[in-house]
């Protein structure tokens, strides 16, 4: 997935990427795809599941730290399809979990304040915003599989699932006694109408293009689930069966949205999740309700209702919250946590994502079409200071396009024994004069109404002799500029991934879709080909890695920071599952 | 008077055609597009192309007029390229959250700037005046959301007591709607009441050295009769005529406070349809601020035959 949130109207005149970007962390799947192998247990080798623990902390009021359960991103062993047969073993007891009741008080009403200009889209096939596909959609709408707290796959409305060894053949079980929200029967078929409706040209779903390696989807009885590959996919479960973030085969029911149509069944979906949407709540400006589903699969929710308002702007939502008229809020600001940390009635999470942001440069025309300049900019950046001033020091310093969540993968300055994007202010003074960057003034586009990224990197470059041209525009033309590569530089980035392929297929294949900086090398091309079609963690690892090390070496991109998910909530709210940039609610209790 | 005003009304027409003329080609001028902004991130050419057909955007912008002008005339202001939803539906479930405020505002504007303005000028050059003054700059120098993000922070987070965001129907009870409204209300309205004040106190100065106003002293009226009867109704023209524009403005302008307060109003549409490049949304906004704008204008310009007799229309 690795998107960007919602950019209309920002969300927000507040609701721009850039407030988007700014908070938002991906949901790793990396984890999840080792808990998908070893979910389907193996023939050949046992699978493991986590390897590097990313730590999940919580900052309460007081300010004191405690280390909640750890988020763990598993490095599996079992990587391969081949390991991949047969029912789920570590997966069973997760099963039979997910099948249990939760535990807590119940009943209550839960206030949401969502920070959000306007929804446009909650029907999964077409949302386009990652953040409401973790943190509003799994509420409605289950799907094949889902993540735990240690972003391992475990099953959701498929309780069992297999990969053939050539990886072509995915063959799911469907639990039975499913049904929607409409009292509507779920079974296979409706998995068979939903990837159908996803390629539908009249739904012209942005999600179509992840099923284009599928050559046939079929119901071969009412529990079964098959489809069928024309090449290996690596993190095909994780980017699109996912309860969440996996959007283009979430299920729908056919009998409510066909009476809907197209266009009221964009913001009124139907689903089979813990929650029901009131269909006639939902105001797309202004917030919408949601109910307890009393024929959810995994037993009633505790709670009975959430009610979701939308609020645009940051500071208010901060302040809805410190005034306690609102239970929870998706995500605090980076400037509105100090204000909170005051309140000992708030909780506010800092758990490390799966996003990255960095400097994109448009590498097919001057200055950055030359080497040394784009060097030169990654060089001259203080990344900790960057931290300190443009995020308030909650974020990390990032080495590459793979975050910390992604502990399989992914590389610290610690770890790398050379990093030619290392600050270095001296060696950026002299690679800006030589190749003549100090005499340029490249374009810098970034959002009217977030640009502290924008503002701190112009700062820093100033102290190097590089002046820049700092161009902030409206959220709908930044995007035409940015899809056309209409810029010399960008702050950009990926969030909601739930794998590094989500993020890094789309940024550094050549000519893949958000490459608008156009940094086209053949190497990528073999190097992102490879981690697709190999099941071997190990070896995608290792690819990945070999593209950041290629991407530092000719500064593709200069690397800044991973920023922290921060969602925050009143101390009496319980049971929330830390997955960082995914909220599953039906655990979740009031203490009051 | 009738005739005058069937023919303002008939004018109105033609300004609320050539307003909604207008914005609709210089939406289309401006740089972007409404499907980019929709697919974000999630853009590809293939998924753009059929959006567009979908939306009917890819049909040449002549037609598009023609098609919505002629929806339009049948009352059908169309569907939100975002949303799929019925403009006139979004408006008229925006509508009544940005009167409810707009309202507020001005009564309180009103309740202030009456007495304030009068006393300002009675007592001209006193602390009074100067203590006057100096607030309505203050009121008038400061922009809304201050006004607004202050009036959260004492009156909501730390007293308790008014809630900090969201509106409430009525229809779910008067208390909780009305104390959803009181912050909104007077952050909206302090401005307002700074430039009314100002407007009462000039336009009563002016008036309090009239002529007639010194007849009426010799004469041995009260006071209180000369200012009431005879000073403040020939002041009110300006004041009048500020006010009217004011509430016009306020009814399609309150984006900065729907904002702070989180309260889906017209400003707030208007404002997310215009960054969203959603089309259809703009042009019925625009659509209905004009008509505002239009009937505020005729309304003041009757209420002036009520305050000045010698002003007739024919």
């Amino acid at each position: 997935m690795g998107e960007e949130i919602d950019r209309a109207a920002g969300l927000n005149g507040r609701l721009s990427r850039r407030v988007m970007l700014r908070g938002i962390a991906a949901v790793g799947a990396t984890g999840a795809l080792g808990g998908l192998l070893a979910a389907c247990g193996g023939s050949s080798s046992t699978p493991t599941t986590a390897a590097a623990t990313t730590a999940a902390t919580s900052t309460t009021a007081s300010g004191a730290t405690t280390a909640t359960s750890a988020a763990t991103t598993a490095a599996t062993a079992a990587s391969s399809p081949s390991s991949a047969k047969g029912s789920p073993t570590a997966a069973a007891a997760a099963t039979t979990a997910a099948t249990q009741a939760p535990a807590g008080k119940k009943g209550g009403t839960l206030t949401l304040g969502y920070n959000v200009q306007q929804l446009l889209q909650l029907d999964p096939a077409r949302i386009s915003t990652g953040r409401v596909a973790g943190e509003l959609l799994p509420q409605i709408c289950s799907a094949l599989v889902q993540f735990d707290d240690k972003l391992n796959v475990i099953p959701d409305l498929a309780q069992k699932w297999e990969v053939s060894d050539d990886g072509l053949t995915y063959t799911f079980h469907i639990r039975t006694g499913l049904k929607f929200h409409d009292d509507a029967p779920l079974s296979a078929q409706d998995f068979v109408y939903t990837y159908n409706r996803t390629l539908d040209p009249k739904l012209a779903s942005p999600h179509a293009n992840k099923l284009k390696s599928i050559t046939k989807a079929e119901a071969p009885d009412d529990q079964t689930f098959k489809l069928t590959f024309s090449a290996p996919f690596a993190p095909f479960l994780a980017t699109t069966c996912t309860r969440g973030p996996g959007r283009a085969l979430t299920p729908v029911s056919k009998t409510s949205t066909e009476k809907m149509g197209v266009d009221e069944s964009l913001l009124k979906p139907v689903g089979c999740g813990p929650f029901k949407l009131v269909l006639d709540s939902m105001q797309s400006q202004s917030g919408f309700t949601m109910e307890a589903f009393d024929g959810y699969y995994g037993g009633r929710p505790l709670l009975d209702k959430i009610v979701v308002k939308f609020i645009p702007e940051p500071a208010s939502q901060v302040n809805a919250l410190a005034a306690g008229d609102i239970d929870m809020m998706n995500e605090v600001p980076p400037q509105g946590v100090a204000q909170l940390q005051g309140n000992d009635k708030v909780v506010v999470e800092k758990i490390h994502g799966t996003n990255w942001i960095a400097v994109q440069f448009n590498t097919v025309r001057p200055p950055f079409n030359n080497q040394d300049a784009r060097m030169a900019v990654a060089k001259a950046i203080d990344r900790e200071k960057f931290i300190k001033t443009a995020r308030f020091g909650l974020a990390e310093v990032s080495v590459g396009a793979i975050a910390p969540a992604f502990g399989w993968a992914t590389q610290t300055e610690a770890t790398l024994t050379n990093n030619p994007e290392k600050f270095d202010q001296a060696a950026a003074k002299q690679l800006a004069e030589s190749s003549g960057l100090t005499k340029a003034k490249p374009i810098l586009i970034g959002s009217a109404s977030d640009h502290r990224d924008q503002d701190e990197l112009r700062n820093q470059l100033l102290q190097v002799g590089i002046q820049i041209d700092l161009q902030l525009l409206q959220a709908s033309d930044y995007n035409a500029r940015w899809q056309k590569g209409d810029y010399d530089m960008d702050i950009e980035g990926s969030v909601v991934d739930a794998d590094p392929d989500d993020n890094d297929y789309n940024f550094f294949y050549p000519d893949g879709p958000w490459n608008t900086g156009k940094w086209n090398r053949d190497q990528a091309k073999v190097l992102l080909d490879d981690e697709r079609a190999t099941t071997d963690q190990a070896k995608r690892a290792k690819d990945f890695q070999d593209l950041q090390d290629l991407a530092r070496k000719e500064a593709a991109f200069a690397f800044l920071y991973h920023a922290y998910f921060l969602p925050g909530y009143q101390s009496y709210v319980k049971g929330l599952p830390k997955v960082p940039e995914i909220f599953y609610m039906e655990g979740v209790w009031l203490d009051k | 008077m009738t005739q005058y005003i069937i023919r303002r009304l008939i004018y109105a027409l033609f300004i609320i055609w050539g307003c909604a003329t207008i914005v609709f080609f210089l939406l289309r001028l401006v740089p972007g597009d409404p499907v980019s902004a929709m697919l974000g991130h999630e853009y590809t050419p293939e998924a753009a192309a059929q959006l567009r057909k979908n939306l009917g955007l890819d049909q040449p912008i002549y037609i598009q007029y023609i098609k919505w002008m002629g929806n339009v005339l049948h009352g059908d202001l169309g569907k939100s390229i975002d949303t799929h939803e019925s403009v006139s539906g979004q408006i008229v479930s925006a509508f009544p959250k940005t009167l409810s405020i707009t309202i507020l505002a001005f009564i309180m504007g009103a309740v202030v700037a009456a007495p304030m303005g009068v006393l300002a000028a009675l007592k001209r050059n006193s602390v009074f005046d100067f203590l006057a003054s100096g607030t309505t700059l203050i009121g008038i120098s400061l922009p809304t959301f201050w006004f607004g993000i202050v009036f959260i922070l004492i009156f909501a987070v730390q007293l308790r007591w008014l809630p900090s965001v969201g509106y409430v129907s009525p229809s779910d009870g008067l208390w909780p709607w009305f104390q959803h409204l009181l912050l909104p209300g007077l952050a909206a309205g302090v401005g307002e009441a700074a430039i009314l004040v100002r407007f009462v106190r000039a336009g009563l100065l002016e008036v309090l050295g009239s002529d007639y106003v010194r007849t009426a002293r010799a004469k041995g009226l009260p006071e209180s009769r000369v200012i009431l009867s005879h000073a403040m109704r020939n002041s009110m023209i300006p004041v009048v005529t500020v006010a009217g524009l004011s509430l016009a403005g306020l009814l399609g302008g309150l984006v900065i406070t729907e904002t702070v307060f989180a309260i889906s109003g017209i400003g707030r549409l208007l404002t997310g349809a215009i960054f969203a490049k959603d089309y259809p949304i703009v042009q019925g906004v625009i659509l209905l601020i004009t008509l505002f704008f239009v009937m505020a204008n005729l309304a003041v310009d009757i209420l002036y035959t009520f305050l000045d007799p010698r002003i007739r229309y024919g």
